[in-house]
């Protein structure tokens, strides 16, 4: 980052390289859909190459990518949100959280994939999307990016203990939403 | 009580983010408590559940619309492919190769512009001027192994 600060340009294909999987991942279980989920990366890579330039080493530099990719994708499910709610307000039971889920989780025909896989994979998707917003940030940056409690709680200006607690919340209702898959096992 | 306090703390002791007092405390608890064991192996299952889940792989053309974005569109991203050729990607015997052709280019660049010839040819002008003024050229020393000089030998080779 500091190298495409002093106009290193060449080491931002290296920085989109390094990160894109992570920051496509984080938006993706996030907002649930693929294509909206390379949109928010695309923006979240041309922030940071617009903002290079003013950029201060005050933090790791991964806390800084998942802070702005965390805000895009939180926005993004705002803005999708809305507009189904303008369409479909007043009916009973809509659940926008599940149609869009519905519509993302349109899994590619892959032979390599079992059908048993596909559908635990769909599973774990659309329970992961249902959980509030705070648990369900928690969740995807501990269990799939790998993050200490210390640096989730730095993201979401909480305290330690608020982490653990909206983890463990996250988990248990998980557990519930899989219990059918848990047993199967 | 013990076991409502021992199981919020379930997640955290999965993660590996309990000290290491609180850790033996809740492993000493879950071998002992049937209950709070069964929580402990269900939060582990949902736990390997969400692993199935590998992620989605970036689009093809996921770099080229980002560059395009940028304004940089297909040539900018070109040029940043070609900029990330760098002198150490080449083998090594073959980046000795190149310094030794640049330091002969070099070397015999540097040696025609302080080279004999050249020299004389700046004392021939030289002369030339100094002659002229002069009308002694006869008289005007030159290098040894100038133009000039084997100008001159031949000349007496030949009158001789």
């Amino acid at each position: 980052m500091l190298r495409l600060k002093d106009g290193e340009a060449d080491c931002f294909k290296e920085l989109v390289m390094r990160h894109q999987r992570s920051v496509i991942n984080t938006a993706f279980r996030v907002t649930g859909n693929h294509q909206e989920a390379e949109e928010v990366a695309q923006e979240v890579f041309l922030r940071i190459y617009r903002a290079a330039p003013g950029y201060r080493p005050d933090a790791k530099f991964s806390t800084y990518l998942y802070r702005v990719t965390l805000n895009l994708s939180l926005n993004q499910v705002r803005k999708a949100r809305a507009v189904l709610s303008r369409f479909f307000s007043g009916e009973q039971g809509f659940n926008e959280e599940l149609v869009i889920g519905e519509v993302a989780d349109r899994l590619p025909d892959t032979p390599l994939i079992s059908l048993e896989k596909k559908e635990v994979k769909k599973a774990v998707r659309k329970a992961i999307r249902s959980l509030p917003k705070r648990q369900r940030v928690a969740i995807i940056l501990s269990q799939y990016e790998g993050l200490s409690y210390q640096e989730i709680s730095e993201l979401l200006h909480c305290s330690h203990k608020a982490v653990e607690r909206l983890i463990h919340r996250g988990k248990i209702q998980l557990k519930e939403e899989l219990a059918s898959y848990i047993q199967k096992k | 009580m013990e076991c409502r306090e021992i199981r919020k703390r379930l997640s955290a002791y999965l993660d590996g983010e309990l000290k290491q007092g609180e850790r033996e405390r809740v492993a000493n608890h879950v071998t002992s408590c049937s209950n709070c064991g069964r929580e402990l192996r269900a939060l582990q299952e949902t736990c390997s559940l969400l692993k199935v889940d590998k992620g989605i792989e970036p689009s093809e053309d996921f770099l080229l619309q980002l560059f395009e974005k940028a304004g940089s569109g297909r040539k900018g991203y070109q040029s940043l492919q070609r900029a990330r050729w760098s002198f150490t990607s080449v083998p090594a015997f073959m980046r000795l190769t190149i310094v030794l052709l640049i330091g002969m280019a070099v070397g015999v660049g540097f040696g025609s512009l302080t080279s004999p010839e050249r020299q004389g040819g700046v004392a021939l002008t030289q002369g030339r001027n100094v002659a002229q003024a002069t009308a002694l050229d006869n008289f005007q020393s030159v290098h040894p192994q100038s133009l000039t000089q084997a100008y001159i030998n031949l000349t007496s080779l030949l009158k001789s």
